[in-house]
């Protein structure tokens, strides 16, 4: 049986409105100095999924799944699950459902660059989490590495991946990959209005066992590095 | 042999980030190398200094770990950093590598020079080997309670040695097929396999073409690199509606070697599109 909460904490795509609306600019006038150069940049340090984990061993303790697309909501969400009674049933019936509060951006285009509906006013550092690759080197490849190990819970990570119509999957209609043993990588991104600057949507997944959820008492981390090479 | 670079106006990097955040006041990290990779010729025996720049611009004063690490690509160019001391990969070049790999403190707008040297060995080599230097961020102190998951990143100036005079180079076209995924998407897939002892460098373009035998359409391929012993697999969506008059998809490859060498003959492929 399956219990588990779901808290698609993160979701990106790595351009704020704001900055689409600033007026283009030509790729010389971000020459760097440096002949060639390869950078990574996040605004994301940290997430907390609970600040202090409650709950009742073999009692799931959730919310019904649904996307918030503002950070209000997904804090509301959040509340919901952690206000709930134990031995919660979903739908009447079942407590075997798979459970989440996520958050996504609706809407993503590419028409210059990307901008983002419904994300810009969530932007928060705690909660927000956006990659931005810089080369102006030939190619570039990505990778996403998780190391640490939370031992009574399991946290999975996946990166957004990009549509052929330029959205970007939400966790309705991705899966998640278990990285907590082996590392897994994204290549895809997409060029921006700036020649050297490439952007890659994520998404930030964990999967907390409820069944285990009372045994942590204590701060568990995992660590997860996000690594570019222009090889 | 020394490479240098200029280390002046660093800042743009910074001003690039900031102006595509939107100038949001975010916690930004991250870490950035110039150049992103080394390409060397060298003789066994030889040794090589080198030198990279770190720089991270308006992150805050970050700490910075460093390590010599092997790298592969998967054939659809996923990137993979391996740990030498975990598992021993082919050609790998991480023995070879000298350096500093103690932390450093990195501040916004000053770029640190990491010098390194390369020690070519003196028993018999051809070919290609690789490596790289990775510089990743460190968790910065924070409150940890529950459930946490902390964010590096890591950029890698890679690392290529070509033993100068053995360079064989060669690769192989094959598997160029039409296929049509569930989503409804048809793709053409075609594999490079690498058939000499260097690494390659593979650009070209996709053709659509008629039944007069004339080129319609163009499409540019991304670079791809092709490790030796190494594949490469291009998957390459086919737009919704390709040319009406299209007959034909073709893929034409140009290999380079290293550091711009001489890579092979051109590679050619195709697949009939009805």
């Amino acid at each position: 049986m399956k219990r588990t909460i779901k808290l698609v904490v993160l979701a990106g795509a790595l351009l704020a409105a704001a900055a689409m609306a600033a007026p283009s600019h030509k790729s010389s006038e971000f020459n760097f100095l440096f002949p060639q150069y390869a950078a990574i940049y996040t605004n994301v340090t940290q997430v907390n999924f609970f600040d202090s984990a409650t709950g009742t061993e073999g009692a799931l303790k959730a919310v019904g799944g649904y996307y918030a697309s503002t950070k209000t909501a997904l804090l509301q969400c959040m509340d919901d699950s952690a206000n709930l009674p134990d031995n919660y049933t979903i739908n009447g019936s079942s407590t075997t459902a798979n459970l989440y509060c996520s958050f996504v951006p609706n809407a993503i285009t590419k028409d210059q660059g990307f901008s983002v509906s419904g994300y810009q006013d969530a932007a928060d550092p705690d909660t927000d989490g956006e990659l931005l690759i810089i080369t102006n080197a030939s190619n570039f490849a990505t990778n996403v590495s998780v190391s640490g190990s939370i031992t009574d819970a399991s946290i999975e990570v996946i990166p957004g991946y990009v549509k052929s119509d330029g959205s970007v999957a939400g966790a309705g209609d991705t899966t998640a990959q278990d990285v907590s043993s082996a590392g897994f990588v994204q290549s895809q991104a997409y060029d921006t209005q700036y020649a050297s600057a490439k952007v890659i949507p994520l998404l930030f997944y964990a999967q907390v066992d409820v069944l285990n959820v009372s045994e942590i008492t204590t701060a568990e981390t995992m660590t997860v590095t996000w690594g570019m090479a222009s090889p | 042999m020394k490479h240098s670079c200029k280390l002046i106006g660093s800042a743009l990097v910074w001003g690039l980030t900031a102006i595509l955040w939107g100038g949001a006041a975010l916690a930004v990290q991250g870490v950035a190398v110039a150049p992103p990779r080394f390409e060397l010729l060298a003789s066994p025996g030889d040794v090589v200094e080198q030198e990279v720049a770190v720089f991270a611009e308006d992150a805050g004063k970050q700490t910075i770990n460093t390590a010599v690490l092997d790298w592969l690509l998967a054939p659809q160019n996923e990137l993979q950093i391996i740990d030498p001391a975990k598992k021993a990969v082919s050609y790998s070049a991480a023995g070879w590598i000298r350096a500093a790999l103690d932390p450093f403190e990195l501040e916004p707008g000053k770029a640190v020079k990491v010098p390194f040297t390369v020690e070519v060995p003196k028993r018999p080599l051809a070919g290609s080997y690789w490596a790289a230097l990775a510089f990743t961020t460190q968790p910065k102190p924070g409150r940890y309670q529950g459930v946490s998951v902390m964010v590096n990143t890591r950029v890698l100036a890679v690392v290529y040695l070509t033993i100068k005079g053995t360079e064989k180079p060669g690769s192989r076209l094959q598997g160029v097929t039409l296929s049509s995924g569930k989503d409804g998407v048809k793709r053409l897939i075609a594999d490079v396999v690498n058939t000499g002892n260097v690494y390659l460098r593979l650009n070209g373009e996709l053709r659509f073409i008629d039944s007069q035998g004339e080129v319609i359409e163009r499409q540019k391929l991304p670079e791809r690199v092709l490790l030796r012993d190494g594949l490469v697999r291009y998957s390459l969506e086919l737009p919704k509606g390709p040319p009406q008059d299209a007959v034909l998809a073709a893929i034409e490859i140009q290999p380079k070697g290293p550091a711009g060498g001489f890579g092979g003959a051109p590679l050619y492929g195709e697949a009939p599109l009805r």
